[in-house]
């Protein structure tokens, strides 16, 4: 099968991020997920976001056999670029669960 | 248990064969479990005399027995709660309840009784309101905003037709005056009981039908996508260029891995490349590959995505951005199924299925000169137009349920849906992100939603604000049709970059018919150079 064998493709960091901006407009833009010891993730948006905004980052990987699955982070506003563009620190979320369940009626 | 499967001993020459008997009695209508009951205690004493203690307990087994099946599924999963500080009402409507064949739990505190609406345990709320409080409704307004679909029954001395009107105007399920009708009490029971079994049947169905409508990963029952579907099926099998159309988020890469799957080439690899994400010389490289020292940066030989689809298919998403020099370059690949590396004089044979999509109208594209002509006919022989998530609004419960169930898995929550009025805000929204925007609604709810169902408050801030409105309207005004006319035409002059003949075709009409509209709405129609309209 074709799909068994290894080429050495050129790998980008490119993601696609989705979410809601400062005017509660939803986007989608393309970016590149970038990652250092002091920022952690982040990504550069064009567009600026609310305080505590949930965005959905989805890596746009061209030889993957299924399309990925947008995950989401807090994004927390780091500073603008020369460019005018907004780098976000990508918070990890995780899901709020009650401290009970029952079985749903 | 079922009755047969009991073993029962022999006692004294009688010999107990079934408890079916008791089954057998017959019922007066007004309260039939509560007769049932009485019968069963009367008869337990009279055997309890005749036959002594053993048979006493024996009798009790049995009637444990007989109460858990008579008691069916739907009634013991509806646990009434009974909220009254009064314990001897309290104790009195609980012996009822249970008499009706449902489980309830009593408490005196309103803050355990709005715990257990919170986690979904009770759905049926019984509150006294001689309780000490200063507004009767109180418990009300609490209770809804812990669960907006709890039904809560306010129990009154004092019933009125306005305080019955006051309390379902502000949600209550019912205003059941003191001392209870016990019919009427019975019913409201079983009605519920009955409402909820049916929201599980068909929660249980819709999941059925959400596997039997998922087709690779898309998921639509609206005559608009199984028309999609339909035609996904057929044209995969026959290896020719597709082109997909449709909003951005509408599902366009779905539905290229579909074909993917379905036709022949299915087994072999598949290769997405987004055009708006690169900029010309990237994507040239990541399509085409490179070798080493070609570029700044090129420091090996690398093969590009059409040699690692060889023999498969290459996604070409939003196509329509390109630049024409790269169209050029894609023309080439489909008229002479060969590529060339960037930097290498070699011409490789490639032999790939070639998908495109776009959101852009590629026609208007072509006349207004920004897209090839040539390239445009080539990939659009077939053309699949993918419907907005707006036009097709009867496919969101279904997608909801798809995205629930993803997320519940990914989170690990246990969400059941939406509250009604959730449902709405959802079925109100003019969705510009079609069905990505309806997925991350719907994770952000997952991530905030601490009980079984969503609620207007667990999704995005701005959706629990909107006004409702309808797709489209925002710019509406009430203009003459001689101004939708004029606007309209200058719109597509202004993308024509000024070239009225090219604009004329898009409007539809003849050049001079353009030239008359022009010179009517007071526009300078005389040619010149540099071709700009007006």
């Amino acid at each position: 099968m074709a799909n068994s064998g290894t080429q050495s493709l050129a790998q980008t960091d490119q993601v696609e991020v989705s979410g809601w901006d400062e005017n509660e407009v939803f986007f989608v833009e393309r970016s590149e997920l970038g990652w250092d010891e002091y920022a952690g993730k982040h990504v550069t948006l064009t567009r600026m976001l609310s305080e505590g905004s949930i965005i959905f980052v989805r890596p746009i990987q061209p030889t993957a056999t299924h399309r990925a699955n947008p995950i989401a982070y807090e994004a927390e506003f780091v500073g603008c670029s020369p460019e005018g563009n907004h780098q976000f620190r990508l918070n990890g979320v995780q899901p709020r669960h009650s401290r009970e369940s029952y079985t749903v009626n | 248990m079922s009755h047969a499967s009991l073993s029962l001993p022999r006692l004294n020459n009688f010999r107990v064969r079934s408890f079916h008997s008791i089954e057998r009695v017959p019922l007066s209508e007004d309260s039939p479990l509560q007769d049932l009951r009485f019968r069963c205690l009367s008869k337990r004493a009279r055997m309890e005399n005749l036959f002594g203690t053993a048979f006493a307990s024996l009798w009790d087994m049995a009637y444990a027995t007989y109460k858990s099946v008579a008691v069916s599924p739907i009634q013991s999963s509806l646990t009434p709660c009974i909220f009254d500080d009064d314990p001897n009402e309290r104790d009195s409507l609980a012996h009822l309840i249970t008499d009706m064949g449902y489980e309830p739990v009593s408490t005196p505190d309103a803050e355990e009784a709005l715990r257990l609406i919170r986690m979904g345990r009770c759905r049926v709320v019984f509150a006294g309101t001689h309780l000490e409080k200063p507004d009767p409704f109180d418990f009300l307004d609490r209770a809804l905003r812990c669960d907006p679909g709890v039904n809560v029954m306010i129990m009154t001395a004092q019933y009125t037709l306005e305080g019955a009107l006051e309390a379902i105007r502000r949600g209550a399920a019912d205003f059941l005056p003191m001392p209870l009708d016990h019919v009427r009490l019975k019913r409201t029971l079983d009605d519920l009981a009955a409402l909820y079994d049916q929201r599980r049947r068909v929660r249980s169905l819709e999941e059925q039908l959400l596997k039997d409508l998922e087709f690779h990963g898309i998921v639509g029952k609206s005559p608009a996508m199984l028309e999609v579907f339909d035609f996904t099926r057929k044209v995969a099998r026959h290896y020719t260029n597709v082109l997909l159309v449709g909003q951005t988020g509408s599902g366009k890469e779905l539905v290229a891995r579909a074909i993917h799957q379905i036709s022949p080439v299915g087994q072999h690899r598949l290769a997405v490349c987004n055009c708006s994400a690169m900029v010309d010389t990237l994507l040239e490289s990541q399509l085409f590959g490179h070798v080493r020292g070609a570029f700044t940066g090129a420091t090996d030989t690398r093969p590009g995505l059409f040699e690692y689809a060889n023999g498969g298919t290459v996604f070409l998403d939003e196509v329509g951005e390109t630049s024409l020099a790269m169209q050029a370059k894609l023309l080439r690949v489909i008229q002479n199924r060969e590529i060339q590396r960037v930097g290498s004089p070699e011409v490789k044979q490639v032999n790939v299925r070639l998908i495109a999509a776009t959101n852009r109208d590629l026609r208007a594209e072509v006349l207004s000169g920004r897209f090839r002509e040539d390239l445009f006919y080539r990939l659009s022989s077939i053309q699949i137009r993918i419907p907005s998530l707006a036009e097709r609004l009867e496919d969101i419960p279904l997608l909801v349920q798809f995205f629930l169930k993803k997320y519940n898995d990914s989170y690990g929550k246990n969400i059941s849906g939406l509250t009604r009025r959730a449902q709405t805000v959802l079925l109100q929204h003019p969705w510009p992100g079609n069905v990505r925007e309806l997925e991350n609604v719907i994770s952000t709810a997952c991530i905030t939603a601490t009980g079984d169902f969503i609620d207007i408050s667990d999704l995005p801030e701005h959706l629990q604000h909107r006004t409702p409105r309808l797709a489209g309207d925002e710019e509406w005004r009430p203009l003459s049709l001689d101004d939708v006319r004029k606007v309209h035409i200058q719109k597509v002059l202004q993308m024509c970059n000024g070239n009225r003949l090219r604009a004329a075709q898009i409007l539809g009409i003849g050049r001079t018919s353009l030239y008359r509209y022009l010179k009517r709405d007071g526009y300078d129609v005389r040619p010149h150079s540099a071709g700009a309209a007006a």
